[in-house]
């Protein structure tokens, strides 16, 4: 009855423990990945590989398949084209930059990781090289920063930025974060 | 005030010349108007000076030896003093009591965990309760012309989404945007 009584207070003590802030911040590394994706309202005829595939997941790609539900959810878009996946890790206060299609760069700063509440802070920033062009009387390239944003999101999970003109659609990035 | 000061974690790094690129700008721009992180960084340097002048006190190999052989006695000591001789319990048939009492155990910690999960601390972890895609926006700017920012979050699908309008998209969020249900 006593060894009863014992395991019954350890499952009560293990079930507790995982709330309890465990987690150093200091040489904590965040690992993120980045998804690029073209979304469109062109015919979802031939996607990435031309291959056949069921009307339900017609107009996905299928590299894209996890967030299918979601993007077809959220936007009135047909077609969602696979464009590129990065991963790095990045150390707390440290910079992780992702090379995007169409001159287009993601910087994710990973700020702190809040244990308790399962949140991750970031200063995300997309930015956009433009080239040096005599025309417009840039000698030099230059960075534009389209979009700046700090978040917290949940430890693990996704969020979606995106809107900028890329190749006859627009461009989305499904940024994820575990740390 | 460098009690407030979030830099302050990075002093030592920057002391020992380990930082680099953005972080090392940022930390000695803060330094340049922080009067109270420069003596900080100051004392921490002359911590380190210190350390660097004092030496380790020299301890022979046989010093290390009987420091060894002094340790794992003292170990054994321990282990002998916390050794109880163990229980054997009466053996009995598998059945009746033995039985009844196994099966009222595990439906007792059935219970006990069940509970635990649903209204216990065990609740509250991620695992059980799902929300992992969940984002706090605390703010959004673009420094680009044409752009407007803006996001939005969704409960089903959980999803937040944070967009930049460009004008030379057509549409927009708002019902009759090709971009946005």
């Amino acid at each position: 009855m006593r060894a009863t009584a014992i395991a019954l207070l350890a499952v009560l003590l293990l079930t507790a423990l995982p709330t309890a802030p465990l987690a150093r911040e200091e040489g904590r590394t965040v690992a993120v990945e980045v998804i690029s994706i073209a979304a469109s309202t062109e015919e979802a005829e031939a996607l990435a590989v031309g291959e056949r595939r069921s009307p339900a997941a017609a107009g996905v790609a299928p590299e894209l398949s996890r967030f299918s539900k979601k993007l077809r959810a959220l936007f009135a878009y047909n077609r969602y084209l696979f464009l590129s996946r990065g991963r790095a890790k990045a150390e707390l206060g440290g910079e992780s930059t992702f090379q995007l299609p169409g001159n287009f760069s993601l910087e994710v700063e990973p700020v702190r990781v809040d244990e308790e509440a399962g949140l991750i802070e970031m200063v995300v920033t997309l930015v956009r090289e433009l080239p040096p062009s005599p025309a417009a009387e840039r000698s030099e390239s230059t960075r534009e920063i389209i979009l700046r944003t700090r978040i917290k999101l949940g430890n693990g999970g996704t969020v979606l930025l995106g809107g900028p003109p890329i190749d006859g659609g627009v461009l989305i990035l499904a940024l994820s974060a575990k740390g | 005030m460098p009690g407030r000061c979030r830099i302050l974690r990075y002093l030592t790094a920057y002391a020992d010349d380990e930082l680099t690129g953005r972080l090392l700008r940022k930390v000695e721009e803060h330094l340049s108007r922080c009067e109270g992180c420069a003596r900080e960084l100051d004392s921490i340097r002359a911590s380190d000076r210190m350390l660097r002048v004092a030496s380790a006190p020299a301890v022979s190999d046989d010093r290390w030896a009987d420091f060894h052989r002094d340790l794992s006695s003292a170990l054994d000591d321990v282990d002998r003093q916390a050794r109880k001789p163990a229980r054997i319990r009466e053996l009995r048939p598998v059945h009746g009591t033995l039985r009844r009492r196994t099966f009222a155990a595990a439906g007792a910690f059935a219970v006990v965990l069940a509970a635990a999960l649903l209204l216990g601390p065990a609740s509250n972890l991620r695992w059980w309760n799902g929300g992992r895609d969940r984002c706090i926006v605390d703010s959004i700017e673009t420094y680009a012309s044409g752009y407007t920012p803006m996001f939005f979050s969704s409960k089903d699908p959980e999803m937040t989404v944070i967009w930049v309008f460009h004008e030379e998209v057509e549409g927009g969020f708002g019902g009759e945007a090709p971009g946005a249900r």
